[in-house]
C-alpha cells in the first residue's frame, strides 16, 4: 500500500487550489464527458440543436430573401442602380447619349442606358392592349438590366433593329386577366402586331417573349431607340430616363453625390426611392418576420432547454459525486453550462453546414417562385450572427437552471436517486 | 500523532440527533449518538438494517447535516462551517466509500481517481499519483478501463484508490463489500486493514457483517438510532 506519505502538496487542508487549476475540473469533464458519451444521444442531441438553429434562420432568410429579391429584381429590371430623370416632370433629358456618356464617367459608374419609357398599346386580332413601351438601345440596355438573360422565347433586340418588339410574359396575360385577351395569348416570335403610340401606329414583328417573373418588368414591350423615333418623333436625340449601373450595389448615394458634384443635370432616384410602393409590403415583412423570428426563438429556446435538461438531469448522479468529493458547486455548474455551449456550438456549426451545405443550395436550384420572382434564401450575416449568438446564450442558460438545481438538492439524493 | 499524552481526536461526535420526515411518518434515525474517533482508530460500526449506521457515517462524512448535537473535525466544529468549507473539508479531509462505488461512469479508473486532486495539482502530478495508488492496489492495468467495464470489486478499488488522492485524515467506508463477492470482500478488508494497520489511517466503516466487525481495534453497535453497545 503507497497511499498517504506522497498526498498532494499545497492547499490540501483549504482544498483551494490556483484558479487555473480548479477551471481544469470543467474543461477535464466536458472534454471526456463529450468524448465518451453515447454517440447516438451525442448526434441527436446536437442534431436537435441544429434543426432548432435552422428553424430560427430559415423563415429570417426566406424573408430576407423575398425583399433581396424584390430590391434585385427592381434593380437589374427597372430602375438600374440609379435612375436619371428629367428635372421637369413628363419632359426629356436632351441630348441623352451625350448625358449618358457624361455620367459614365464619374467614379463608381459600370454603365448606363438611355431609355425612351412611355405609355402605348398593342394590337393583335382586333384586341388592345395597354402597356408600357420602352425604347432602347439594345446593346447599352444589356450592360444595365438582364431582360436579355430572361428571354424565354424567341431572341433579344439587336441594335439598329427598327422593325422588332419583344414583349413581356404579362403582356400575353396570366390567364385569368379580362383585359387581355386570347389573342395575345399565343403570341410569339415571328407574329406581327401593330404598336400604337398616340396617332402613330406600326406593325412590327415580335423577336421574342421575356419572363423576368417581376410584374413591373414583365408588363412591358421594348423596342429599338429608332423604332421608338419614328413612334415618337418627339423624342428623337433625347430620354425620358438614364438608368445608372454602380459599380457595387449600395454605394448609390456615394455615386448621386459624384453625379451631382459633376454638373449631371436632373432628378437623381436610387432604387431606395424608386422601391417606395414596395416599402409598406417591405415593412410588412419585416414585422412578420420579427414576429415569426419571436416564435422560432421562443421554439428553439423551449426545444434546447428540454434537450439540454434532460441531459443534465441525467448527469445527476455525476453532479452529486463531484459535490461529495468536494469539488465546488460552480466548477460544478461551469462544467455543464460549457458543455451545453459547447452542444449549442456543435448545433449551430451543423446547422449552419445543413443550411448552407443542402437548403441554400437546393434552393438556389428550386426557388419560391412568387409574383415578385424567384426567392431564394437570402442571409444577412448580423442577422445570422445574432442568430448563432442567442442559440449559444440559449444552451448556456439551459444549462445552467439544471445545473443550479442540481447542485442545490442534497448530496445523498443525487448520488443515491432518493 | 498525541495530543496532551493521548492520541489525538479526530472526530468528536456529541448527542447527534437526525430525523428523517417519511410524508407524515418520522423517523429519528439518530438519537442522541456520541463517540470519539482518534488518530489511527479503525472504527466499525454495525446494526440491524435502519439503526442508523449510515446516517451517522453520512453526518460524519459531511454529506449530510445533523438535526442537531455536534461533530468537531479536526478540532474544527463542522456545525458553523459555510458550505463552501464543508466542501473544502470533504475535498482535502475526507476519503469517502460508498456502498454503490458512486464512481463517474464517463472516466476512466485513473481520472476517476484523479478527480479529487483535479482542483489542487496539475493533472501530471495528480496522474501520477493515481497510477502509484491503482499500482498499490493492483488495478493498473485496468487503468484504462470505464467503471462499467470493471467488477464489483475492482470498482470499489478503484472508489479506495480515489477516497486515498488527497490524503485524508479520515477514511469513512459505508457497507463496502456489500456488492461484493467473498473474494472481493476478502480483497478490500486486507486493503483496510493495511491502511490502517501499516500507514495508520483513521478509519471508520459501516458495516452488517458480524464478521467484519474483527477487523476494526473498535467497534459500536447502534439499535434505533443509539449506541447500544461499544468496546
Amino acid at each position: 500500500m503507497n497511499s498517504s506519505k506522497d498526498g498532494p502538496a499545497g492547499g490540501i487542508n483549504s482544498g483551494r487550489g490556483p484558479l487555473n487549476a480548479r477551471i481544469r475540473i470543467p474543461f477535464f469533464m466536458i472534454k471526456r464527458n463529450v468524448a465518451r458519451s453515447n454517440k447516438w444521444a451525442l448526434g441527436l442531441i446536437i442534431f436537435l440543436m441544429a434543426v432548432a438553429f435552422i428553424n430560427l434562420i430559415f423563415i429570417n432568410s426566406l424573408f430576407s430573401g423575398v425583399v433581396a429579391s424584390n430590391n434585385e429584381q427592381l434593380i437589374n429590371t427597372t430602375t438600374g442602380n440609379i435612375t436619371v430623370e428629367p428635372q421637369s416632370r413628363g419632359g426629356f433629358i436632351d441630348a441623352a447619349e451625350a448625358e449618358a456618356a457624361r455620367i459614365r464617367k464619374v467614379p463608381g459608374v459600370e454603365a448606363t442606358t438611355a431609355q425612351v419609357n412611355t405609355p402605348g398599346s398593342l394590337e393583335l386580332g382586333g384586341q388592345l392592349n395597354n402597356l408600357n413601351l420602352v425604347g432602347v438601345v439594345p446593346s447599352q440596355e444589356k450592360k444595365v438590366t438582364t431582360i436579355w438573360k430572361h428571354m424565354v422565347s424567341g431572341s433579344y433586340l439587336a441594335d439598329g433593329d427598327d422593325t422588332g418588339i419583344i414583349v413581356g410574359q404579362e403582356v400575353l396575360g396570366s390567364g385569368d386577366t379580362s383585359d387581355k385577351g386570347s389573342a395575345f395569348k399565343s403570341l410569339k416570335p415571328g407574329d406581327k402586331v401593330t404598336v400604337i403610340q398616340q396617332d402613330f401606329r406600326r406593325v412590327m414583328t415580335v423577336r421574342g417573349i421575356f419572363q423576368t417573373k417581376f410584374a413591373r418588368a414583365d408588363g412591358r414591350a421594348y423596342i429599338t431607340k429608332q423604332a421608338m423615333n419614328e413612334l415618337l418623333p418627339s423624342s428623337v436625340g433625347k430620354a425620358t430616363s438614364i438608368l445608372v449601373k454602380t459599380t457595387h450595389t449600395g454605394s448609390e448615394d456615394k455615386v448621386v453625390t459624384a453625379m451631382q458634384a459633376a454638373g449631371i443635370p436632373g432628378n437623381f432616384i436610387t432604387w431606395q426611392q424608386a422601391a417606395t410602393g414596395m416599402k409598406e409590403v417591405t415593412s410588412s415583412f419585416v414585422t412578420i418576420n420579427a414576429l415569426l423570428t419571436a416564435v422560432g426563438f421562443v421554439i428553439a429556446a423551449v426545444t434546447i432547454f428540454i434537450i439540454i435538461y434532460v441531459d443534465i438531469t441525467h448527469k445527476r448522479q455525476e453532479i452529486g459525486i463531484m459535490r461529495a468529493l468536494g469539488v465546488r458547486p460552480y466548477l460544478i455548474s461551469t462544467t455543464y453550462v460549457l458543455q451545453a455551449g459547447v452542444y449549442s456550438l456543435c448545433g449551430v456549426l451543423v446547422g449552419s453546414a445543413l443550411f448552407f451545405g443542402i437548403l441554400v443550395p437546393y434552393f438556389k436550384v428550386h426557388p419560391f417562385s412568387i409574383p415578385i420572382g424567384d426567392v431564394t434564401l437570402a442571409v444577412q450575416p448580423a442577422d445570422f450572427l445574432v442568430r448563432c449568438i442567442l442559440v449559444v446564450i440559449v444552451g448556456l442558460i439551459s444549462g445552467l437552471i439544471p445545473a443550479i438545481i442540481s447542485n442545490r438538492k442534497p448530496i445523498l439524493e443525487s448520488i443515491l436517486g432518493r | 500523532m498525541t495530543d496532551n499524552g493521548s492520541t489525538r481526536e479526530v472526530i468528536k461526535v456529541e448527542d447527534l440527533h437526525k430525523t428523517y420526515h417519511l410524508g407524515e411518518v418520522e423517523v429519528r434515525a439518530l438519537n442522541g449518538v456520541s463517540v470519539t474517533v482518534r488518530q489511527a482508530d479503525f472504527l466499525i460500526i454495525t446494526g440491524r438494517n435502519g439503526s442508523g449506521k449510515s446516517t451517522l457515517l453520512h453526518q460524519l462524512g459531511l454529506l449530510d447535516q445533523p438535526d442537531s448535537g455536534s461533530i468537531v473535525l479536526n478540532g474544527e466544529d463542522t456545525h458553523t462551517m459555510t458550505p463552501r468549507r464543508r466542501g473544502e473539508i470533504r475535498l482535502g479531509e475526507i476519503g469517502y466509500i460508498f456502498q454503490e462505488f458512486a464512481l463517474v461512469a464517463g472516466l476512466t479508473a485513473i481520472e476517476n481517481v484523479m478527480l479529487p486532486s483535479m482542483m489542487i495539482e496539475p493533472p501530471s502530478v495528480c496522474r501520477a499519483r493515481a497510477k502509484t495508488l491503482l499500482e498499490s492496489l493492483e488495478l493498473i492495468h485496468q487503468h484504462d478501463h470505464l467503471p462499467r467495464q470493471l467488477s464489483g470489486g475492482e470498482q470499489q478499488k478503484v472508489a479506495i484508490a480515489r477516497a486515498l488522492m488527497n490524503d485524508p485524515s479520515v477514511i469513512f467506508a459505508d457497507e463496502p463489500t456489500a456488492n461484493l463477492d467473498l473474494v472481493s470482500a476478502g480483497e478490500v478488508l486486507d486493503i483496510f486493514e493495511k491502511l490502517n494497520s501499516e500507514e495508520e489511517h483513521t478509519i471508520v466503516m459501516v458495516t452488517h457483517e458480524f464478521e467484519e466487525t474483527a477487523i476494526g481495534n473498535r467497534l459500536i453497535t447502534l439499535s434505533d438510532g443509539r449506541i447500544a453497545y461499544e468496546e
